[in-house]
């Protein structure tokens, strides 16, 4: 017993990185086990509560620091009787901001009802660390009835575009795995010549996707900036969802019967704020 | 008493360092590359505290990074290690100088990503290709080093990890 004891001292730090090791090692071949999703599930309710605090902190921060900013220039230029003037110019100005605000909120919710499907609307929180993966942290959670594996969609411009699926559920958020993502993987077809392939995304990043698996004589027939669309199989994504168009040139090596493609999303990832989960079981 | 008072701050610091990473710090990214915040506390904690330290503070970080990644366990997988590897250089390897200090961050970020390529082709998990991947680390690296001095600074005065007993004798 004193020699297993004294083993233990002796190796003691070498013990601990094996078992830490081991851990993370069995963490990453379970992870897409119900036991580690749950442990992944109450982690994210946890930091993701405070990355919301952070959030709106920043946007707090933001909205102080430009208005400290706005007060020195207006102090410089204030005598009392411009004072009453610059003050109705302010109020004006917030007034404008609102308005747009408002407008930009229509567009959207417009936008929404154009929508075929039932839908969340979220917002965004935070994003992924690691440039190796492209995920996105949203405001809503198990409690708003957002489940794994459901697309998640945005506007941009007038614009529907795929952004990913879900990836891990909180009780309060939720972490979506975007299209940008290596291990998110789109079924989907142009949207003209029909060809298909499977979409999939090369990290944070970067700018575009690549769509794999197209048929070689494929590329005859298509134009650069052709619209490409999820295709519905697989049942994970609906059907006519604009994911990008495609860039000319492709990969492909002469024994190969198919190639690659460079696509670029529909979507500005740097640009978007408020996404749409879709709920495709209540399709009306 | 004082340990646990450490350990909980020190919880409470990787947890903030990926709040920001995962928030405000998106807002400074550069090719999507953010600064590696906890990367830089994992190294300060093996450099201060050993090996022991650093492995338990680069598994803490990479749990809590973890949470909203696909593969949950590689990040804390990858630093466990960095933080052990580094902790083998308690008392050769100082953070006091300058130069050191920058190095020191280059050099770790150059490992954990060599790690992390390793790890992407040992589990199968995908990433992004070999030229992005590595332009990528080569930012990294930079933005690292340019933050590195003030992290440490900063580090350094919270005194966090000069606390007697952190580390089990």
């Amino acid at each position: 017993m004193r020699k297993l004891s004294g083993f233990f001292v002796k190796y003691k730090k070498l013990l601990t990185l094996v078992f830490l090791i081991a851990v993370s090692m069995l963490m990453v071949l379970l992870s897409e086990t119900p036991a580690v999703s749950a442990v992944n599930q109450v982690g994210l309710t946890v930091v993701s509560f405070f990355q919301r605090i952070a959030t709106s902190a920043a946007q707090w921060l933001g909205d102080s620091v430009n208005s400290i900013g706005k007060l020195g220039e207006l102090k410089k230029e204030l005598s009392d009787t411009q004072r009453e003037l610059l003050e109705y110019k302010k109020a004006s100005q917030d007034n404008v901001i609102l308005r747009e605000k408002v407008e930009a909120l229509s567009r959207e919710l417009g936008l929404a009802r154009d929508l075929d499907y039932a839908y969340i609307p979220a917002e965004i929180i935070a994003w992924g660390t690691q440039t190796d993966f492209s995920t996105i942290v949203i405001n809503k959670g198990a409690a708003d009835r957002v489940a794994k594996d459901m697309p998640v969609v945005a506007f941009s411009g007038g614009t529907m575009g795929l952004v990913g699926k879900i990836g891990i559920v909180g009780s309060a958020s939720a972490v979506v795995y975007t299209i940008l993502d290596p291990n998110c993987f789109v079924s989907a077809l142009f949207k003209d010549t029909r060809y298909k392939g499977i979409v999939s995304g090369l990290g944070a990043s970067t700018d575009y996707v690549e769509m794999d698996l197209v048929t070689k004589s494929a590329v005859d027939e298509l134009r650069p900036g052709a619209i490409l669309v999820t295709s519905g199989l697989g049942g994970l994504f609906p059907k006519e969802i604009p994911i990008g168009r495609w860039r000319e040139g492709y990969e492909a090596k002469d024994y190969e019967s198919v190639v690659k493609l460079r696509i670029t999303p529909i979507l500005n990832f740097q640009k978007i704020e408020y996404l749409y989960v879709l709920k495709v079981e209540d399709r009306p | 008493m004082k340990e646990l008072k450490a350990v909980i701050l020190i919880f409470l610091l990787l947890m903030a360092a990926i709040i920001l990473q995962s928030t405000l710090f998106e807002l400074l990214n550069i090719n999507h590359v953010r600064p590696n915040i906890c990367l830089m506390i994992i190294i300060f904690a093996a450099l201060q505290r050993g090996s022991m330290a650093g492995m338990l503070t680069g598994f803490t970080a990479g749990m809590l990074e973890g949470f909203f990644m696909p593969k949950f366990g590689f990040i804390a997988l990858i630093q466990t290690i960095i933080g052990y590897m580094l902790g083998r250089f308690e008392g050769v390897l100082s953070i006091d100088t300058f130069i050191m200090k920058i190095l020191l961050v280059i050099g770790a970020t150059l490992a954990e990503g060599i790690l992390r390529g390793f790890g992407h082709l040992i589990f199968g998990i995908a990433g992004p290709p070999f030229f992005i991947f590595v332009l990528n680390v080569l930012i990294e690296c930079a933005y690292n080093a340019v933050l590195a001095p003030f992290i440490f600074f900063l580090l350094k005065i919270m005194r966090l990890f000069k606390v007697k007993g952190l580390e089990p004798v």
